[in-house]
C-alpha cells in the first residue's frame, strides 16, 4: 500500500518547471480559482484552465513511457486523446458535457494534432525545435490521416443527421428498419405511433366538447353525411391545433365516417401520407360510439306544464386506437 | 446554438409530457436536457439518440473503399508503370479525397431540400423505398463523371505535393510522340495516358460496386421471400 502511494508521489511530483506535472496543477488552480470567481472572470480563468489541462495531457502523452504503451499496431493514440479534450473544451457545454459539434470535430482535429509532429524537426545547433515542411512521406501520411478522419467525422455527422430527422418525424421511428441499407435499430421494439395516436386523442377531446351534453336532435344532425363532411374539416383543425408543434402535422390527416347499421357510430381515422415502409401508406382509426343519455343531477323546479320526460342529450365514449392498417387500393371519399 | 428548431420543438414537448421533469435548461450551446425534480439529467433523451445508427451505411462504405483502392491499384500499376507503392497511394488518396467531397456535398444540400425531396430521401434512407429509379440512375451517371474529374485533379495535385518529378524516360517518349517525320513516332498505346487510365481505373471501380449492390438486392430479396 505505502509502495503504490510512493509510487503515485514520484510520478506526481514535478522534476523541474518545464514538464506536465506543471500545467496540470496550473489547471486545477484555475479551476479553484474560478468556482471561486464571478463572470467576466471566472469564463477567462477556466478557458485557461482548459488550456492548461490541453497542453499537460499533451505533454504527458508524448513522454516516451507513456507514448510506447499508447502505442497500438504502429499507431500512437495520443492525439485522439488530446483531440478529444480539446475539443471538449472548444465545443463542449457549460458542464463539459459532449455536444454533436464536439464529435463531429474530434477526428479531424485529432489528425492535425498527430500532424503537427511531422512539422518540428530538432535543430542540433539551436537545441530547439523549428518549424519546417515535411518530408514527401510524411506529407503522403498525414493526407491519408487527415482524409480518414474527415471520413469518419462525416459518420458522425450522418449519425446526428439522422437523430434530427427521427425527431422531427416521431412517427418513423415506429415503422419497421429491417429493410434499410444505411441504418440498424439496435432495440426493435415496437415504439407506439405516437402521432396518431395524439391526432386521434385530440379529435375525441373535440369531438366531446361538441356534442357532450347537447341535444340529441342537434347531435343527430351534426351526424348526418351532409354536416358531417363540413364538420369533420373544422374538427381536424381544432384537433390539429392541441397537436405539439411539429413539422410532421401536416402529413396526418382526419377523417371521420359513421359505420353503416349503427346508431351511432363515429370512425375517426388519422391517415399517415409521410413516408413508410409499406407502400401504400397506413391509417389509425378510433370508433366512437354515440348514443342517447339523460342528463344526470337533481331536476329544476317542477314546472307543471313541462313534459313528463327530460331531455335526452347526447353522450361519446371512445375506444382505444387500432394497431396500423394498410389503406386499401380504392380511394376513400 | 447548434439545435435545429424542430429539436428544441420536440424537446419541449418531450420534457412536457414527462411526469416528472420540471422545466427545460438551456446549456451553453449544448443540447437542452431534462432535468427532473432531483437536478439529474434525465436519460431520456441521451438514450434516444443511441438505438437507430447507421452502422450498415458504415460497413457498407468500407466495403465500396477497400474494393475500389484495390482494384484502381491494379488498374493504374498496369497503365501507369508506377511501382505497387505508388499505385496504393495514389488510389487511396483519390478515393478518399472523393467520398469526403461527395459527403460534403450531400450535408451542404440537404438543408436545402423541399419538403418533397426530403421526405422521399428519407424513405430511401430508412426503408429502402424509391419511387423514382430515373432520378437514382441520373445522380449515379453524374456521380461517375464527377468522381472521374476529382480523381484526375487529384493525382496531380498529389504529385505536385509529393514533389514527384516526371520520370525523364516517359517525357522523351511523349516529346518524341510529337516529332512526326523527323523523329521515332511512338505508338499512341505505348505513351503512358493518364486521363484514359484513371477513366479505365474508375469504369471498374464503379462496375465492382455496382455489382456488390447488386448482389446485396438480389440476398435481400430472397431472404424476404422465403
Amino acid at each position: 500500500m505505502i509502495t503504490i502511494l510512493d509510487q503515485i508521489r514520484k510520478r506526481l511530483k514535478a522534476p523541474g518547471w518545464a514538464s506536465w506535472q506543471t500545467f496540470i496543477s496550473l489547471s486545477v488552480f484555475s479551476v479553484i480559482v474560478a468556482g471561486i470567481t464571478n463572470s467576466p472572470i471566472q469564463i477567462i480563468i477556466a478557458n485557461l484552465g482548459w488550456l492548461f489541462l490541453v497542453i499537460g495531457i499533451w505533454w504527458f502523452t508524448y513522454d516516451p513511457i507513456v507514448k510506447k504503451k499508447l502505442t497500438f499496431n504502429g499507431l500512437f493514440i495520443g492525439p485522439w486523446i488530446v483531440g478529444a479534450i480539446m475539443c471538449l473544451w472548444l465545443f463542449g457545454s457549460w458542464n463539459g458535457a459532449p455536444t454533436p459539434a464536439s464529435f463531429i470535430s474530434w477526428p479531424p482535429v485529432s489528425a492535425l494534432i498527430w500532424s503537427t509532429r511531422r512539422f518540428i524537426k530538432g535543430d542540433p545547433d539551436k537545441k530547439t525545435p523549428t518549424y519546417t515542411v515535411p518530408k514527401p512521406d510524411d506529407r503522403q501520411d498525414i493526407v491519408l490521416m487527415l482524409l480518414s478522419n474527415l471520413i469518419i467525422s462525416c459518420w458522425f455527422q450522418l449519425h446526428f443527421l439522422l437523430q434530427d430527422w427521427l425527431i422531427a418525424y416521431p412517427t418513423i421511428r415506429s415503422d419497421d428498419f429491417s429493410r434499410s441499407a444505411f441504418v440498424v435499430e439496435l432495440y426493435p421494439e415496437n415504439t407506439s405511433n405516437t402521432g396518431g395516436i395524439t391526432l386521434l386523442n385530440a379529435a375525441e377531446q373535440s369531438l366531446k366538447t361538441r356534442l357532450e351534453g347537447k341535444p340529441w336532435a342537434d347531435v343527430e344532425r351534426w351526424l348526418s353525411p351532409e354536416q358531417l363532411n363540413q364538420e369533420i374539416p373544422r374538427l381536424a383543425a381544432d384537433a390539429q391545433k392541441q397537436m405539439p408543434r411539429s413539422s410532421e402535422n401536416n402529413l396526418w390527416d382526419l377523417r371521420g365516417r359513421v359505420l353503416p347499421d349503427s346508431q351511432y357510430t363515429l370512425e375517426l381515422q388519422a391517415i399517415w401520407q409521410g413516408p413508410s415502409a409499406r407502400t401504400e401508406g397506413y391509417y389509425i382509426t378510433k370508433a366512437c360510439q354515440i348514443s342517447q343519455g339523460r342528463k344526470l343531477g337533481p331536476p329544476a323546479t317542477v314546472d307543471p306544464g313541462s313534459s313528463a320526460s327530460s331531455p335526452r342529450l347526447g353522450t361519446v365514449k371512445c375506444e382505444a386506437p387500432s394497431q396500423p392498417r394498410p389503406i386499401p387500393p380504392q380511394t376513400q371519399t | 446554438m447548434f439545435i435545429s428548431g424542430e429539436r428544441l420543438s420536440v424537446y419541449q414537448t418531450l420534457c412536457a409530457n414527462e411526469p416528472t421533469t420540471r422545466k427545460i435548461v438551456c446549456d451553453h450551446g449544448a443540447d437542452l436536457l431534462c432535468e427532473d425534480q432531483s437536478d439529474r439529467p434525465s436519460f431520456l433523451l441521451i438514450m434516444a439518440s443511441f438505438d437507430v445508427l447507421p452502422l450498415r451505411a458504415i460497413l457498407f462504405q468500407l466495403l465500396f473503399l477497400v474494393t475500389a483502392i484495390a482494384l484502381e491499384s491494379m488498374v493504374l500499376r498496369n497503365r501507369l508503370e508506377i511501382g505497387r507503392k505508388t499505385s496504393i497511394q495514389f488510389a487511396a488518396t483519390t478515393n478518399l479525397l472523393s467520398t469526403v467531397i461527395g459527403w460534403m456535398l450531400f450535408f451542404i444540400a440537404e438543408p436545402l431540400l423541399s419538403d418533397e425531396w426530403r421526405s422521399q430521401l428519407i424513405s430511401y434512407i430508412f426503408f429502402d423505398l424509391t419511387t423514382n429509379p430515373p432520378l437514382l440512375i441520373g445522380l449515379a451517371f453524374v456521380s461517375f463523371i464527377a468522381t472521374f474529374l476529382v480523381k484526375l485533379e487529384g493525382i496531380t495535385w498529389l504529385e505536385l505535393l509529393l514533389g514527384i518529378k516526371k520520370d525523364a524516360e516517359t517525357e522523351a517518349r511523349a516529346t518524341a510522340k510529337f516529332q512526326g517525320k523527323h523523329g521515332r513516332r511512338a505508338a499512341f498505346a505505348d505513351v503512358p495516358n493518364r486521363p484514359l487510365a484513371v477513366l479505365w481505373a474508375n469504369a471498374i471501380s464503379f462496375s465492382a460496386i455496382t455489382l456488390l449492390i447488386g448482389v446485396r438486392l438480389l440476398f435481400d430479396q430472397t431472404l424476404g421471400n422465403s
